[in-house]
């Protein structure tokens, strides 16, 4: 028999990552995956009324009095790793995130996240630019093609997304932007002293762009006629 | 929301290129284009605006969003820039706010003229936004739309300085230790849900009655999956070999816990234990809260996670139909290796060949001129199940394959 295991897909992808962020100077940053209503969307900015908190997209804790959902971004540690460390700094965290909705071949109930915070007093734009596109060369190739595009997301102003090509389409693979001031001050940091870089790229997509995995749900079926492959 | 291009194209004087010709600068830029609808003489634009834009959401305003981003004069009156009467508030900034956000080095006039083209208007140090553009407060929003009439695109890619400390982050290091010491053991990494059918903590609206909870442990899970993998081994004394790295959520708190499993078809295939140093005895399967592994994972130095990264792999699907196992045993002249021999029996097995062949048996008597070999191969359909038949013809293309060999003898 087969002498050696395999590492799961999506801890092959997170230890690569690893291997770029920690080369540019990251630290690895986590957090609980019951979170409260206030780090999963107030210090991120995400309004009271946003569609996003509703419960047939958010997972809601029993009971309902406590404020607690399942995290639905590695984004939430953002404002608590603010709040507990002095920048500058440099975290990433990679970790499960959960939606409620409806699974299918590229939708899943729960999956992976990468998220990224530079916190500076120098950082820009063309720095974040700069990084995502190392990131995914790393991961990727040299030779990759980008497309940068503006967007928006609560927590970041301004916001951008990256498309790479791959086999020939245009691919969405990241949201970022610059911190938002509000959750500067939300974490007691004072947002005119400090910029910062933030990003978020779903792991699963990735790895199915990477391994040309068909459908999400072979990486949560414990069947090792699929681990077996990588 | 619907707009009219030929709507849009009311307010220029100049007529408009076809809509499919600007998505790509309007998406970058602007707004989502969901859709465009061919209508006799128009096109119905479907777009998505964000932030919300109440200035933008009819003809006019998105007649001024397309003057803005691509520098088209528009009819006038279309598009009037505020001042200090008709601001509906004023930004103090200084245009080196925008640069240092950006990484650009823009001039004062460049910035206050990208910032007039969606009528902003600029006097000293204040910036006066109109009635109507309610997403407008901060320095950080000026900067977003000079960026995006700038273009993205066109900002420098600049490297992050380089820092003079080493981070570390040790308790993630032990963690990717613990995964690559128990690969390189033979062990393989499942990653299973969350969700459970009983717990303490329950979730509102679940999915489903039986994914109600969030899991307690990871143990129950992975025996379920070491046996129900057993039927997927290509030798019925090979052992299932699986490990979890998970947070179980029990006694009040969340936890990151390891649990790792061993399991064998039958008690008389068993030969081998857990790992000696997760200290589990002889149980089969053990689970433990990772903080406890740290003192014993510092004693161990890290491995190599090269052998176990393997990102240029391409998924094949796999069949889900039964799959027919068969071997084929010969002897060959002293000298001719098991792996010709393997060669061979791929190279004719046809297109059933799913597994193997695999080597189980060499053997060579004292004295004798010949060895013999034992290869187990697996047939299988991405179609149908597989009659004996046509497991049938399919070994004996490879056996005729063999017979070719004058000296190789297939043993029946």
């Amino acid at each position: 028999m087969e002498q050696y295991g395999h590492l799961h897909p999506l801890s092959q992808l997170i230890h690569r990552s690893w291997q770029f962020f920690k080369s540019h100077g990251f630290t690895v940053a986590g957090g609980p995956e019951i979170e409260s209503e206030y780090y999963n969307f107030d210090a991120l900015n995400i309004p009271a009324d946003h569609p996003a908190r509703a419960m047939q997209d958010t997972f809601w804790l029993k009971p309902l009095e406590r404020r607690e959902v399942l995290r639905t971004h590695t984004t939430s540690v953002d404002p608590r790793y603010l709040e507990g460390n002095e920048p500058p700094f440099r975290i990433i965290v990679p970790g499960r995130v959960f939606r409620n909705e409806a699974t299918d071949a590229t939708h899943e109930a729960q999956f992976y996240q990468i998220d990224g915070l530079v916190v500076g007093n120098d950082v820009h734009m063309g720095n974040l630019k700069w990084l995502l596109e190392e990131f995914y060369k790393h991961i990727f190739g040299a030779d990759l093609e980008f497309r940068w595009r503006r967007s928006f997301f609560s927590f970041v102003e301004p916001g951008v997304e990256l498309d790479i090509k791959w086999g020939g389409k245009w691919l969405e693979v990241v949201g970022a932007g610059m911190l938002h001031p509000t959750v500067f001050t939300r974490a007691g940091r004072d947002a005119t002293k400090w910029r910062g870089l933030a990003f978020g790229t779903g792991l699963d997509r990735l790895a199915m762009i990477k391994y040309g995995i068909s459908d999400i749900r072979l990486l949560y079926g414990d069947d090792i006629r699929f681990l077996k492959q990588f | 929301m619907k707009i009219s291009w030929n709507e849009v194209s009311h307010y220029f004087e100049e007529p408009l290129p076809k809509p499919l010709e600007l998505v790509e600068r309007i998406t970058a830029s602007f707004c989502e284009i969901e859709g465009i609808e061919n209508l006799e003489g128009d096109y119905l634009l479907d777009v998505k605006i964000l932030p919300d834009r109440p200035d933008a959401k009819n003809a006019a305003g998105f007649a001024r969003e397309l003057s803005a981003i691509m520098g088209w004069s528009v009819l006038s009156g279309t598009s009037v820039i505020a001042d200090a009467t008709t601001a509906r508030i004023t930004i103090d900034f200084i245009p080196s706010n925008l640069n240092d956000i950006l990484g650009l080095s823009l001039s004062d006039a460049e910035i206050s003229s990208f910032l007039n083209r969606v009528r902003v208007g600029v006097v000293g140090g204040k910036a006066y936004i109109p009635s109507d553009r309610i997403d407008l407060n901060l320095v950080e929003d000026l900067a977003d739309e000079v960026m995006r009439l700038y273009g993205v695109e066109r900002i420098p890619s600049t490297a992050l300085p380089s820092l003079s400390n080493q981070p570390s982050s040790p308790f993630f290091e032990a963690v990717e230790k613990v995964r690559v010491l128990l690969a390189s053991a033979g062990y393989t990494e499942i990653y299973a849900y969350s969700f459970a059918p009983e717990g303490e903590r329950e979730v509102e609206k679940s999915l489903a009655s039986h994914k109600s909870f969030l899991r307690t442990n990871l143990s129950d899970n992975l025996k379920e999956k070491l046996q129900w993998n057993l039927q997927f081994n290509l030798f019925e004394y090979d052992p299932v070999k699986l490990f979890e790295v998970g947070t179980v959520f029990s006694g009040g708190k969340e936890e990151l816990h390891l649990s790792v499993g061993i399991a064998y078809a039958k008690e008389k295939y068993k030969k081998e234990s857990l790992p000696a140093w997760l200290g589990a005895g002889d149980s089969p399967v053990y689970e433990v809260p990772l903080v406890q592994l740290l003192p014993t994972l510092e004693k161990i130095d890290t491995p190599d996670a090269t052998p176990y990264l393997n990102l240029d792999k391409t998924f094949k699907p796999f069949s889900l139909y039964p799959r027919i196992v068969r071997d084929i045993a010969l002897f060959v002249p002293v000298g001719v290796t098991a792996d010709e021999v393997a060669t061979v029996i791929r190279e004719n097995a046809g297109p059933l060949l799913v597994e193997g062949p695999v080597k189980f048996d060499e053997y060579s008597k004292e004295g004798e001129e010949r060895t013999s070999l034992a290869f187990r191969i697996a047939f299988q359909s991405h179609k149908k199940s597989l009659t004996d038949d046509e497991a049938h013809t399919a070994l004996s293309g490879i056996i005729s394959a063999l017979e070719k060999h004058p000296s190789w003898e297939v043993r029946k």
